[in-house]
C-alpha cells in the first residue's frame, strides 16, 4: 500500500536514520577540541602547521622528483587532489586538465564532465560522461588504462588520443595520434583495434561504426545490432528486470511503451516527457510503468526511474519487482551502496516468490560490501551459497566467507 | 543525556570549584571557561543530540555531519568568553551550529560553482532498515530540492517544515529578524512548489503540510 508521506514522517524518519548513521558516536571518536586553556594557541598552532605544511611539501616534492612513478598515481586538477570516485567537470568557458604522477594527461573540453573511478599502480579507469577529452597517456609496459565512453570501452596502454562522446546523438568519436587502443562493448560484437591516424565514429543508436583510416578509406565494422537494440538492451533483455511489452487494457498504448519494448530507451523517455510523465505515472498500469521506469534506467535519468517505479510500486502486488529496480539505480546510477541495501532487502521482504530472488540477494551482498559493511555482507554470503551454490555471484560469496 | 540539578553548584566569584557533572548551564559554562576538561565532556553530552539534530536538518544525512559536529563545539570553546548569559547556552550553541552548516554549504557551492567539483564523501548516506520507499524517497527529493535554494532559504525552510520549529525559535538560532526569516521562508517554499509541480510525492508533501500556509 502507498503511503502518502508528509514533513512530519520525514523528520522522523529522519531521526530514525540520523540514530542508526551514529554520527554523534563517529564525532566523539575524532573529538580533538578541549576547552580553551587545555589548547595550543592558535597563532602558535598556525605557526607549527606552516612549518609542517613546508616540510610536508619539500618532502612530497622530494618523492616526486626521486620517484615519479606513485604508487598510488595521484592526480590533481585545477588546484584539487583528486582521488578514486571523484566526479570532475570542467567550467564551461575552458578545458581542465587531469593530470596524473606518471605524467599522464587528460584534458577535458570546456563543459565536459568525467568520472575517475579507480587507480592502481598500472592505470586508472575514467568514464566520460559527456563532452570530449583529450588524452596523453604515457607508455609504460604495465601500464592499463580503460576509458568508458557510453556503452563503449576504450583499452589504452600507451597513446595520444581525442574522444568525446555526445550524450545527445549518443556517437563516439576517437581519433589516434599516437599508439593504438582496443575499443569494445556497445554494439562492438569483438574488440576493435583503432591505430595512430584512424578515426572511428560509432553511433550507439543507429547500430553503426565508421573507421576511417589514414588512407581515407572507411571500414564499416561488425555490429550485434541487426535488430537495432543496445547490447545494454539486449543482455537485460535477458534478465527479468527487462522491459518488457507488457499485456494493457489500454485501446491507445501509449507511444513511450513501444519505443521501449524496441529497446529505444532515450525516445520512449523523451515521449513519455512529451506526453507528460507526471500524468503517465498516474495513467499508466504497474507493469506498463516498471517499463518506463527501465527506459529511464538505462538511458541514465535516475530521478524519472525512481519516479516510475515509486508510481509502479504502489499499482503491483506487493510493490512488483519496483523495489528492485530503485535498488538498482541506487547500486548502478547513485553509487549509493547503503541505500541499495536498503531497497534489496524491500524486495526480498516484499516478493516472498519474487523471481528476481537470486539476483537481489547477489546485489545485497554486493551492496554490503561496496558499503564496507562486510559483516552484513558475510552473513548474506551465507545465504547466498546456501541457496543459490551454482549462482553468478556465488565466486564473490565464497571470497567474501573466506 | 544527564538533567540540570535543581540545585547548582554556588560559583563563588574567582574560584572554580571541581566540576562534577550535575550543574546548571550557568555553572557548565563558568566551568567551561575555567578550562576544566571535564566540562567540555559534559557540553558534548547535554547538547550533542541537539546540535546533530540542526546539523542533519540542514544537510540531510552527510558523510561530513560527525566534523561538523567537532566543528561546532570547537567553535564554541573559542568563544566561550562571549556567552553572556548561561542560561542562554543551548540558542547559543545552536546558532554556532547553524552558523557552521551555513559556512558549510556555502563554501561547498562555490566550490561546485568553479569546478563542478562533487567529491563522494558529499553524496547523501543512508542507513539502511526497513521503511516505506515513499518516505525515504520524499526525504531524498526533498534535500535535493534543498540543494538548488541559497544556503539562507535552504536552513529556514529545513527549520521550519522538517524540523517543525516554531518562528521564533528559528529567529534565534538564526540571529537574523522575524521578517527577514518569513521573507527567506516565502521565497524557499516559491522554489519549492515549482520543483513539486514536477513531482507527485513533493506535490503530496506540500498539500499535506498543515504549516505551509503558515509560515
Amino acid at each position: 500500500m502507498t503511503q502518502k508521506p508528509s514533513f512530519e514522517q520525514l523528520r522522523t524518519e529522519q531521526d530514525e536514520l540520523r540514530a542508526q548513521a551514529g554520527y554523534l558516536e563517529r564525532a566523539q571518536a575524532r573529538r580533538a577540541f578541549a576547552p580553551p586553556r587545555a589548547r595550543i594557541k592558535p597563532r602558535r598552532l598556525a605557526r607549527w602547521s606552516m612549518a609542517a605544511a613546508v616540510l610536508g611539501a619539500a618532502a612530497v616534492l622530494a618523492l616526486v622528483v626521486m620517484h615519479p612513478w606513485s604508487p598510488e598515481l595521484a592526480f590533481s586538477f585545477g588546484g584539487e587532489r583528486g582521488y578514486a570516485g571523484a566526479f570532475v567537470a570542467a567550467p564551461a568557458e575552458h578545458e581542465l586538465p587531469l593530470l596524473f604522477a606518471d605524467g599522464t594527461r587528460f584534458a577535458l573540453g570546456a563543459g565536459s564532465s568525467a568520472r575517475v573511478v579507480s587507480m592502481d599502480t598500472h592505470g586508472a579507469h575514467l568514464v566520460i560522461e559527456k563532452g570530449r577529452a583529450v588524452a596523453a597517456v604515457v607508455h609504460r609496459p604495465d601500464s592499463r588504462w580503460r576509458v568508458d565512453v557510453g556503452p563503449f570501452q576504450v583499452a589504452v596502454v600507451g597513446t595520444r588520443f581525442d574522444v568525446s562522446w555526445d550524450v545527445g546523438s549518443r556517437v563516439l568519436e576517437l581519433r589516434l595520434v599516437e599508439g593504438a587502443v582496443r575499443v569494445s562493448g556497445g554494439l562492438l560484437t569483438e574488440a576493435l583495434e583503432v591505430r595512430a591516424g584512424q578515426r572511428l565514429r560509432a553511433f550507439a543508436d543507429d547500430a553503426r561504426v565508421e573507421l576511417s583510416g589514414p588512407d581515407g578509406v572507411a571500414r564499416p565494422e561488425p555490429t550485434a545490432a541487426s535488430s537495432g537494440r543496445l547490447p545494454e538492451a539486449a543482455s537485460d533483455a535477458t534478465s527479468p528486470a527487462a522491459p518488457t511489452l507488457a499485456p494493457s487494457s489500454a485501446t491507445a498504448a501509449p507511444l513511450w511503451r513501444s519505443l521501449a519494448a524496441a529497446g529505444k530507451f532515450r525516445e520512449a523517455l523523451a515521449a513519455a516527457e512529451r506526453a507528460g510523465f507526471e500524468g503517465e505515472c498516474r495513467r499508466a498500469s504497474g507493469a506498463d510503468l516498471l517499463a518506463l521506469a527501465d527506459a529511464a534506467r538505462l538511458s541514465g535519468s535516475a530521478a524519472r526511474a525512481e519516479q516510475a517505479y515509486a508510481a509502479a510500486r504502489g499499482k503491483l502486488p506487493g510493490g512488483g519487482r519496483a523495489s528492485y529496480g530503485l535498488g538498482l539505480v541506487a547500486f548502478d546510477q547513485r553509487g549509493d551502496f547503503l541505500r541499495a541495501a536498503r531497497y534489496f532487502e524491500s524486495y526480498l521482504r516484499e516478493q516472498p516468490g519474487g523471481s528476481l530472488r537470486a539476483e537481489a540477494t547477489g546485489r545485497l551482498m554486493e551492496a554490503w560490501q561496496r558499503a564496507g559493511h562486510v559483516s552484513e555482507a558475510r552473513h548474506v554470503a551465507e545465504q547466498y551459497l546456501s541457496r543459490y551454490p551454482q549462482g553468478p555471484q556465488s565466486a564473490r560469496a565464497k571470497q567474501l566467507l573466506q | 543525556m544527564r538533567s540540570s540539578s535543581p540545585q547548582p553548584t554556588p560559583i563563588i566569584e574567582g574560584v572554580v570549584r571541581p566540576f562534577t557533572g550535575s550543574v546548571s548551564d550557568a555553572a557548565l559554562v563558568t566551568a567551561l571557561r575555567a578550562g576544566q576538561r571535564e566540562a567540555a565532556d559534559e557540553l558534548f553530552e547535554r547538547y550533542g543530540n541537539y546540535v546533530e539534530r540542526l546539523i542533519v536538518r540542514v544537510l540531510g544525512l552527510d558523510a561530513e555531519v560527525p566534523d561538523l559536529i567537532n566543528e561546532v563545539f570547537a567553535r564554541a570553546f573559542e568563544r566561550v568568553e562571549q556567552i553572556g548569559d548561561g542560561a542562554a547556552l543551548k540558542g547559543w550553541l545552536g546558532s554556532i551550529a547553524i552558523f557552521t552548516a551555513r559556512t558549510f554549504l556555502r563554501d561547498r557551492r562555490s566550490r561546485r560553482r568553479f569546478l563542478g567539483f562533487w567529491a563522494p564523501e558529499e553524496l547523501p548516506e543512508v542507513p539502511v532498515r526497513p521503511a516505506p520507499v515513499e518516505c525515504s524517497l520524499a526525504l531524498s527529493r526533498t534535500y535535493e530540492v534543498l540543494a538548488t535554494l541559497a544556503p539562507d532559504e535552504r536552513i529556514a525552510f529545513a527549520l521550519r517544515f522538517i524540523d517543525g520549529m516554531s518562528l521564533p525559535e528559528i529567529v534565534e538560532v538564526m540571529g537574523v529578524s522575524i521578517g527577514t526569516v518569513k521573507r527567506r521562508l516565502t521565497r524557499a517554499q516559491e522554489r519549492f512548489v515549482r520543483a513539486a509541480e514536477r513531482d507527485p510525492l513533493l506535490h503530496e508533501l506540500v498539500t499535506s503540510s498543515e504549516r505551509w500556509g503558515q509560515a
